[in-house]
């Protein structure tokens, strides 16, 4: 009966130690990134089968059963969604921001209307040599600012293009570390601590992942994953120990699709889907940019072809080049602008052209404004929804901590409450041992 | 039971947020504050970033309007000015013509007198072809040239255009630049056309020939001081509806300041207020943070 106390005893305090070590663990990863709560699940031992008086509905002690991970699997889920969400408005929201950027801190639109000012002043003495001399600098200026911003278009389509093409590597990456997870969770011993921490590593990569790209998961009761892109009738990005391959390609429209092993998905959510958003709306700026250069030179051309220069000819083409990559200044100098209108005598000083000139630059000179405005309201609006989904998602990411974080004032309860049971089952030993000796004392 | 943690991750990141959410909302009303401009870029304020560009545009635009306009008066001064002299060169012409009609001068008086017209006529050319601020001729309209040169036989010929141009005030209005030689070198009376160099060129070689002149003369010059006396008043009516003009240009200016300030500017004592309160807020939050990280179990243990 004494040997029976001292199982028990043994028993109780390897349950105390087991909570105390992972009291210890918890409180030695209270940072650690992904790590969730562990806690020992204690199960009562009794005795199943035996002879004399350690037969069976004897009690034998209690043991740790499993090692149990904090933390809901569906918030989880949440915090994975949320994440998703965010990463994707978050990569949207730097593309267009970058945009935005691009044209407004240029100053395309205060040299447009610097130009527009300097035609104007023309109205008063259009055969000043240098307020023509003036109005070319800032046409020129003008044609340069418009290169400049097609340029920084182009940049920021190419980071945003290399930002996406880094994702799909890095999702490629996560995805097959998942699958390498898979294999291993089928082998650890189940209420392990190393199925926690695969386990633990499991849900670090799914939502690194979900950050990459949309994902749908389902797992198995060995926790295993298998990873579909997409919503839930996406192609398998992971299934068991294998892994599809993810490529983006981008058409000549600027349009981003993405793949998996050749089987097209649409992903709704994530980094990526952000970068293929904001690949569009660039491609779409850097069009409606050009349209408006087009434009420019349309009408400044046609603006100086009806008009008639200081020395009687007709007026030579202001702008050179297509679009805003190209557009040039094609007049050489300030005495080729085409202020007075035909027919006028060489030398005249009617500044009847210069109106047609200005009127011509007012377009564009809107055009510019609407692009900025369209952009700075999609970049508004789009901040906003930024910062409704951060919400959302630091309150998933809270209640999942509730649960698979580790606060410390509990670890300390729990420190005091298995070195008491781990002193109490001690003395359990101690005592049994008195007993044996007491025992003994009288067989002698 | 059912307990709600704290966790230490948790509360560590939020804690963090919140005063980072804190500081940069301070450090922005600083920037506001330091700047005097409510936004840094449009996205942050999109419709008042479009009004903020279009009120900028219609600044630079009015303010050479303006500019336009100061010029054009400038000009119109100018051409009072030159008209001015014209009519103080005619009403001496006109006294000389009185004592050349009588008949009590003699021979050689008339002559000087001849001369002394001639000189006059010069005179009044040489306003005619008076130029503006810029070098450009006044009363030539939109032509480049002189408006008057002298042909072999000394007659005086209009070069300029017929039309005095027009000048642009603002998207609506415009103005006749100014007034072009024929439009007082030329003048009817008795039903007819005069050209008031040719008849003082007639008047001056009738008197240097040693004849008297015809008193049918004086009604002539005093019709051709009244046509410059006529395109003075044309001259100075423009020059104060151009400061009408410039006056309306400046309160529209103040307006769109007041719109822009309105629209993006700071108002330092909200935004004053407003930056205390957050500094406050941040340092009750680090303070709290401070005290709360402070409070360990372990401490006790």
């Amino acid at each position: 009966m004494p040997t029976a106390l001292i199982t028990i005893a043994k028993n109780g305090a390897i349950t105390a130690r087991t909570g105390l070590e992972l009291t210890g663990h918890n409180i030695a990863n209270v940072s650690t990134a992904g790590y969730t709560r562990r806690t020992g699940a204690a199960a009562e031992v009794a005795g199943t089968g035996g002879i004399g008086l350690n037969g069976a509905g004897a009690p034998g002690g209690a043991l740790t059963s499993a090692i149990v991970r904090g933390g809901a699997p569906f918030q989880h889920a949440e915090v994975r969604r949320t994440g998703s969400d965010l990463a994707r408005a978050e990569a949207e929201l730097k593309g267009l921001g970058q945009a935005e950027t691009v044209i407004e801190q240029s100053g395309l639109y205060p040299a447009m209307t610097r130009f527009e000012a300097s035609v104007t002043r023309l109205m008063a003495d259009p055969v000043s040599g240098a307020m023509r001399a003036d109005a070319l600098e800032q046409a020129r200026g003008v044609a340069q600012l418009f290169n400049h911003v097609a340029r920084g278009l182009d940049a920021a389509a190419d980071t945003v293009l290399a930002e996406a093409a880094a994702g799909v590597a890095e999702a490629n990456r996560l995805a097959a570390e998942v699958a390498r997870t898979n294999v291993q969770l089928a082998k650890v011993q189940e209420g392990g601590a190393g199925k926690a921490a695969l386990l633990d590593q499991r849900d670090q990569l799914l939502g690194r992942l979900a950050e990459y790209a949309a994902i749908t998961c389902e797992f198995d009761n060995l926790g295993r994953t298998t990873v579909r892109a997409g919503g839930a009738g996406g192609p398998l990005l992971v299934a068991g120990t294998q892994h599809g391959a993810l490529v983006a390609a981008q058409d000549s429209s600027g349009v981003v699709q993405f793949a998996v092993d050749g089987e097209e998905v649409l992903l709704g959510s994530g980094s990526l889907a952000g970068h293929a958003q904001a690949l569009e709306r660039l491609h779409q700026v850097a069009t409606e940019l050009d349209t408006i250069a087009a434009r420019l030179i349309a009408a400044g051309n046609a603006g100086q072809a009806g008009g008639v220069t200081p020395d009687g000819s007709a007026g030579p083409a202001l702008f050179a080049g297509v679009g805003a990559g190209d557009i040039a200044l094609a007049l050489a100098s300030g005495d080729q602008l085409a202020t007075a209108p035909p027919p006028s005598a060489p030398g005249s000083r009617d500044s009847g052209n210069v109106k047609v000139l200005r009127d011509a630059l007012a377009g564009p000179v809107e055009d510019v404004d609407r692009l900025l405005f369209t952009l700075s309201s999609a970049v508004g609006g789009r901040a906003i929804l930024r910062d409704g989904l951060r919400g959302l998602a630091d309150a998933a990411q809270a209640s999942w901590l509730n649960g698979a974080g580790v606060d410390l004032d509990t670890e300390a309860v729990n420190l005091l409450r298995f070195q008491q049971a781990f002193q109490a089952n001690g003395k359990v030993i101690q005592t049994a041992a008195q007993i044996f000796d007491t025992m003994l004392r009288i067989a002698q | 039971m059912s307990v709600i943690g704290n966790p230490t991750i948790a509360f560590n990141s939020r804690s963090a947020g919140q005063m980072a959410a804190l500081r940069s909302a301070a450090e922005r009303l600083q920037e506001q504050i330091a700047t005097g401009e409510r936004l840094t870029r449009s996205s942050d304020d999109p419709v008042a970033g479009a009004l903020l560009r279009r009120l900028g545009r219609s600044d630079r635009l009015a303010a050479v309007e303006r500019e336009n306009a100061g010029r054009a008066a400038s000009n119109l001064t100018l051409a009072g000015e030159a008209l001015s002299q014209m009519a103080s060169d005619l009403v001496r012409i006109r006294e000389l013509a009185v004592q050349a009609t009588s008949g009590t001068q003699s021979v050689a008086a008339r002559q000087a007198i001849g001369v002394e017209i001639m000189q006059l006529r010069t005179g009044i050319i040489a306003s005619a072809n008076s130029k503006d601020a810029a070098g450009g001729p006044l009363f030539a309209g939109t032509a480049g040239a002189p408006a008057y040169v002298l042909s072999a036989t000394g007659e005086a010929i209009y070069m300029g255009a017929p039309d005095p141009g027009t000048l642009r005030l603002d998207d609506q209005e415009e103005i006749p630049s100014g007034v072009v030689g024929p439009q007082f070198m030329t003048f009817s009376s008795g039903g007819a056309q005069v050209d008031l160099t040719g008849l003082l060129k007639e008047l001056s070689d009738r008197l240097q020939a040693g004849m008297t002149a015809d008193s049918a003369i004086l009604t002539q010059l005093d019709d051709a001081l009244g046509t410059i006396s006529r395109t003075q008043t044309v001259v100075g009516a423009r020059l104060a509806y151009l400061d009408t003009v410039r006056d309306r240009l400046l309160t529209a200016e103040v307006a769109r300041a007041q719109s822009a300030a309105d629209a993006g500017g700071v108002d330092f004592a909200t935004s004053i207020a407003r930056l205390q309160e957050t500094l406050t807020a941040l340092e009750a939050a680090q303070a709290g943070y401070a005290r709360l990280s402070s409070l360990t179990l372990f401490a006790a243990l």
